[in-house]
Parts: C-alpha cells; sequence; structure tokens
C-alpha cells in the first residue's frame, strides 16, 4: 500500500489501511513523540500520545492534502503538535515540584550562585522568564534533553538555543542577585 | 534516564489505544497459513530438488533458493521455478553485509529473500539484540526497499510492507527475510534494497525482469464502464466500479477454471494477509455515481498457470480470458454470493463471533456438532475443531490457531455454536465485514495518564451485529 492508498483506503473507512499506516510510520512518530517529551514523559505517555496521531488520521483523513505535502510530514507535524500539547499538559504538574535537585544542581554548578536559600526564588525567576526561554531553560536543566532535541522541538537553530540559555542564566543571576539585594 | 527506544510491545499498545478511542478493529494477520503453507511446500521442494539435482550441478548450488516460493505460496511452484533469480549480489562496510539471495516477479508482484551478515561483535549484537518477541526483532526496520515513484506500494523506511524473518535459516552471524511488495513501473526507476547503518547506507539494485507470462484484459460493458484486469500465475490486480457503501467490494467477480469449475475471488487469493489491499480511485463520472472506481490487488494462494483459467465472470457476464469479446450470460450458483449473518459480540475485547450453521448454510458446507466436535467440509477440505482446544485439524494436519490466548475459540450462546470469526474465516478461506451500522456504541469516559478527560466508542456488549460473509 502506498501513501495514496491508505488515505484513500482511510477515507473510506478501511481499517486495513489505518493499520498499514500505524505499522508504517509508529516508529517514526514515536521518535518524534519521545524526542519531545524526554524524561518529561512515562513510556504510556508517549504511546497514547503516537495513538492520538493515528486517530486524529481516522477522524481527519479529509484534512490532509496530498498536493500540499506527504503524509509522512502531516503525519510528523501532527506528531510533534500532540507531544508539545502533553509535554504542555505535564510540565504544568510537574513544574510545581520544581524543586527538583538536579534542575537547582545543574544551574547552581554552573553559575554558582544558587544556595539552599535561593531555591525557591530561582523557581520564581525561572517562572518569570518569558517563552521560550522558561521551556529551553527546563527542557535542559530539568529535563536534561539535549540542545539539538530542543532546537527540533521548537523549530530553532540549535544556535540560537545556546544563545538564549546563556541570556537566560545572566537573567536569572541578575533577578536573584538584585532579590538578594546585591 | 528513561529508556525510550520502540519495540513490537509500544506497537502493539499504540494499536490497543488507537482501538479503544476509536471503536475500530485493527486487522492482524493470521500467521498460521504461512507454516501451514510451508509444511506442504517442503514436500514438494525437496522432490523438485533432488530432480534438479541429477539434472546438473549447477543447479545443486541452488538448491535451497526455494524461500521464495516456501514463504508466499502454497502447492506446486515447480513449472515457474526456473523463474527465480539469484542474483547474490552483496555489499559489505565492514560491520554488516548485507545480500540479496533471491528474487521472484511478474512486473508486478515482487518477492524476494534478503539477509544481513553481522562481521564484528557489536554489529552482531545489534543484529541478534533484544530478541524477546517470537517471529522478529527491531533490526528489521533498519531495512527498507526503495520508495521509488514508480511503485504503488512503496515501503516506507521501518515498516516494510510485509518482511517475515525465515527464522529456519538464522544463522550464527546472519538473519534472512522474506519480502513481498506489488510494482506499479519497473522501469520508471530501479528498486533499491537499503539497509540503514551508522556510516551510510548500503544499497542494493534489484533486479526486476522477468519472463513469467502475464496477461492485460479489458472486461466491457458492465453497468459502472469497464473492468480492467492483470493477471499473472502469481497474483491478480482489477480495477472496477464498486457500488459505494457496499461491504462486498469484490463479491462479484468469479473464475472459471480450465476444469469448468467456477472458483471465487477468496478461494485464490491469499486471504486475511497484507497481500491484497483496496484502493479507492474515487466516483466514477455522474452518470454512474452510484459506483465508486476501486483497485484491488491479491495475490494468490497457489502459483497457478495462466492456462488453468477458462474465463473471467463479473456480474452475470462471462468473458473468455483469450478474447474477452467473446461474452455470455452466466447464472452461478447462489452459494458463491455474499450473505449476512447475525453474529454475536461476547464480551469487550473478543471481538465477532459468527453463528457456524448459518455460515455452513449460506456456504453449502456440510457441517456437524455433537457438543465436543465440530465438523466442516467446504471446498474439498475437511475440517476438524474441538471445544475448548487451541489447535484444529485440517484435511489431517493439526494447524495451531493464531489467536491470543485470552481469546475464545468457540461459545455457545442461546443454544446456537458460535466460532470467532477470524479463526472460521482462515478455516474455511471466505472473508467477511462487520457492517458497522448495525453495531451500537457507547461512549465511556477514560482516564489518561496525561491527567486530560478523554472518551472512547465502545460496542455494547453482549449484542448481536449484522455480519457479511463472503464466499
Amino acid at each position: 500500500m502506498n501513501n495514496g492508498q491508505i488515505i484513500r483506503g482511510i477515507r473510506c473507512g478501511n481499517e486495513t489501511a489505518i493499520n498499514h499506516a500505524i505499522n508504517r510510520y509508529s516508529k517514526l512518530m514515536w521518535h518524534i513523540a519521545a524526542t519531545v517529551l524526554q524524561n518529561a514523559a512515562t513510556v504510556e505517555d508517549i504511546e497514547e500520545c503516537v495513538a492520538d496521531v493515528f486517530v486524529y488520521l481516522w477522524q481527519n483523513s479529509d484534512k490532509y492534502d496530498e498536493q500540499r505535502g506527504s503524509l509522512k510530514t502531516w503525519l510528523s507535524t501532527a506528531a510533534k503538535s500532540r507531544a508539545i500539547n502533553r509535554y504542555h499538559q505535564l510540565s504544568k504538574k510537574n513544574v510545581v515540584s520544581f524543586d527538583d535537585e538536579i534542575m537547582i544542581g545543574d544551574i547552581a554548578l554552573i553559575d554558582e550562585i544558587v544556595t539552599a536559600e535561593t531555591k525557591q526564588e530561582l523557581i520564581a525567576a525561572i517562572n518569570a522568564l518569558t517563552e521560550p526561554d522558561r521551556e529551553i531553560i527546563v527542557r535542559r536543566y530539568y529535563y536534561q534533553q539535549k540542545l539539538k532535541d530542543i532546537g527540533f522541538i521548537l523549530d530553532m537553530p540549535v544556535k540560537q538555543i545556546e544563545n538564549r540559555l546563556y541570556r537566560s542564566k545572566l537573567k536569572l543571576r541578575e533577578m536573584i542577585t538584585c532579590q538578594n539585594g546585591g | 534516564m528513561k529508556n525510550y527506544s520502540f519495540n513490537d510491545k509500544n506497537l502493539g499498545n499504540i494499536k490497543k489505544v488507537f482501538e479503544e478511542k476509536t471503536g475500530v478493529q485493527l486487522n492482524t494477520s493470521p500467521e498460521s497459513e504461512v507454516y501451514m503453507k510451508k509444511k506442504a511446500f517442503k514436500t514438494v521442494t525437496i522432490a523438485a530438488a533432488i530432480v534438479l539435482l541429477s539434472v546438473t550441478s549447477v543447479f545443486a548450488a541452488m538448491n535451497f533458493n526455494f524461500d521464495v516460493f516456501g514463504e508466499f505460496f502454497r502447492g506446486d511452484t515447480s513449472h515457474i521455478q526456473s523463474t527465480v533469480q539469484t542474483p547474490r549480489e552483496q555489499v559489505s562496510d565492514g560491520r554488516f553485509t548485507l545480500a540479496l539471495e533471491e528474487v521472484l516477479t511478474d512486473n508486478r508482484y515482487i518477492f524476494m529473500v534478503y539477509s544481513v551478515e553481522a562481521l564484528t561483535g557489536d554489529a552482531l549484537e545489534e543484529l541478534m539484540g533484544g530478541d524477546e518477541l517470537i517471529y522478529d526483532n527491531a533490526f528489521r526496520y533498519n531495512i527498507s526497499v526503495s520508495p521509488s515513484p514508480g511503485i504503488i506500494t512503496e515501503t516506507g523506511v521501518g515498516y516494510p510492507q510485509y518482511a517475515r524473518e525465515l527464522v529456519d535459516r538464522r544463522t550464527e552471524t546472519a538473519r534472512y527475510w522474506a519480502y513481498y511488495d506489488e510494482m506499479k513501473d519497473v522501469n520508471a526507476e530501479p528498486m533499491t534494497l537499503r539497509l540503514e547503518t551508522e556510516g551510510g547506507d548500503l544499497i542494493i539494485t534489484v533486479p526486476t525482469d522477468t519472463t513469467i507470462e502475464s496477461k492485460e484484459l479489458m472486461l466491457m460493458g458492465q453497468p459502472y464502464g469497464d473492468t480492467y484486469a492483470r493477471l499473472s500465475p502469481l497474483g491478480i490486480t482489477l480495477i472496477k466500479g464498486v457500488k459505494s457503501g457496499s461491504p462486498t467490494l469484490f463479491a462479484d467477480v468469479f473464475f472459471r477454471m480450465s476444469d469448468g469449475e467456477v472458483k471465487t475471488f477468496n478461494q485464490l487469493k491469499m486471504l486475511m494477509s497484507p497481500a491484497c489491499y483496496v484502493m479507492c480511485a474515487g466516483d466514477l463520472p455522474e452518470r454512474v455515481s452510484e459506483y465508486m472506481s476501486c483497485q484491488f490487488g491479491a495475490r494468490f494462494h497457489d502459483v497457478i498457470p495462466l492456462s488453468d483459467f477458462k474465463s473471467i465472470i463479473v456480474g452475470n457476464t462471462e468473458y473468455d480470458i483469450n478474447d474477452p469479446t467473446k461474452t455470455s450470460e452466466v447464472t452461478l450458483d447462489e452459494k458463491l454470493y455474499p450473505f449476512d449473518v447475525m453474529a454475536f459480540l461476547p464480551e469487550r475485547g473478543q471481538g465477532s463471533f459468527l453463528p457456524v450453521k448459518d455460515v455452513c448454510d449460506g456456504l453449502g458446507a456440510e457441517m456437524s456438532w455433537d457438543g465436543v466436535t465440530l465438523t466442516i467440509s467446504y471446498c474439498g477440505s475437511t475440517s476438524e475443531m474441538t471445544f475448548d482446544s487451541r489447535t484444529y485439524e485440517k484435511d489431517g494436519q493439526v494447524i495451531a490457531y493464531q489467536l491470543h490466548e485470552s481469546s475464545y475459540i468457540m461459545l455457545v450462546h442461546e443454544d446456537t455454536l458460535f466460532m470467532n470469526n477470524a479463526a472460521i474465516q482462515v478455516i474455511l478461506g471466505i472473508d467477511g465485514y462487520q457492517d458497522y451500522n448495525s453495531v451500537e456504541h457507547i461512549k465511556e469516559p477514560i482516564e489518561s495518564s496525561s491527567g486530560h478527560d478523554t472518551w472512547i466508542s465502545r460496542p455494547v456488549t453482549p449484542q448481536y451485529v449484522r455480519y457479511y460473509v463472503i464466499p
């Protein structure tokens, strides 16, 4: 089955066609979702996220336009946006307990400015950053994601991620030292 | 750090979630027929091998090159044995050797056997590692066959359309796969076999020339226009009009064999496998708007010499295979046509169960049931099923049902014997579709691990639903 047949089959409500699509694209969808959700989600979250892409395809196959791009690209975009939504849902829950030692430890090691007392202030400061800087910091230091992966998720060149991280750290330092009256 | 590598368990779970959220049952193809075929084929090819050995020693070196047939066809394949190519071409990067062992094609269907050998310790670990699954491991997803523009059934990287490991052939350092695909135009661009490796890809061009004869026929005068058929000993492709919404797409196509017997599509094609596909190309012109144009491809269960076909019957018109302009009106036995039964959905996750007596009556099959043993004779085969057994006997051969161990095979409800639809379809070589409009669904909220609210649509159980059976 090629993609044209798959999409026409799905539009006809053919289960074999969607099964083909799932067999063919799950691995790729998995990699995309896993990159976005690395260390932020469980394997089950990723499975559900990938399944959601195919549920979307099954229910919205008419929205796919062959003229505008390949099925693979369309599904990849759907996977990425679903994974990013899932990430935001999850991180809302997780960020509340931001006092994870890894996060604090990493930033502290780099900047040598954070003491146990300034922990809460650091969290407050991070949350005060504008997007996508906050997300970059959280992904990098809390979820331990690679710059390359963050670049993929946020559609930004790695160099730009690096720059933003650097500027955010300066900003954080400023915010904390200001708060400490320094 | 969590391990996020993808495996077949994840794929299974993805399908499960999909099924739960949509209420769609994804058909996973039963493997039993492949095993059955393999056994039948071995006796034939051993005999063929002995003949070849006695003829010339050149063939002796090729005497195990029959996997292409063994994997994909049953019965006697000797008459096209010589059309199998054995390129034995290989490429290597010092870690892996990719080899193309055999190719069989009729310029439409392509069957091949390829292998990968590991040359270093870490390559070996990659090739053989993580093999907890019954049939295969993830390594095969590194191998792909070219998605060239000329090929209808392009194969995406990751999941070949039909690639199956030949487990019996596995050695300490090498693994073999059998592969099946369908091509549109082999001349458009060379087909290539590719192994993705860290150091770059290993690529082999697949030879697609053939000496297998095929026929293209235009069958004229149907209510929707013409039917196109391409027939070869390996399979058939049809393009014809299908009534929109009809669950029985190709149930009006029959074949009269040279001995006069009329066979249905299902009796010739490999059932419930990736071997057949339907593609709906869209609506036909307005005057026949109740029809849509569909392409249907299927490879045959046996290799069938073209001389074994006398005619193709579409609707009530019989077309001579050698001259399709010669037609005649024909009335066929009503047992060759689709019919419907009331299937039973016993409980969630168990699928649908068909009333055995109604199915046998509709097919004209003979059945007997003594409360423990069920015997069905149909199309020259006799199958014996025992209640509670996980195997059945077909013409004296014991075959295991390829169903999940928690699936029921048979059940009695309101004094009626029902059988799992996947099991009875494989046993009798029939096809079937549930009429979704007849299924009552219920929406159930589910809690997802991310905490957001969602619901799924599930069939209510127990309930009876309409089910189309296609002989």
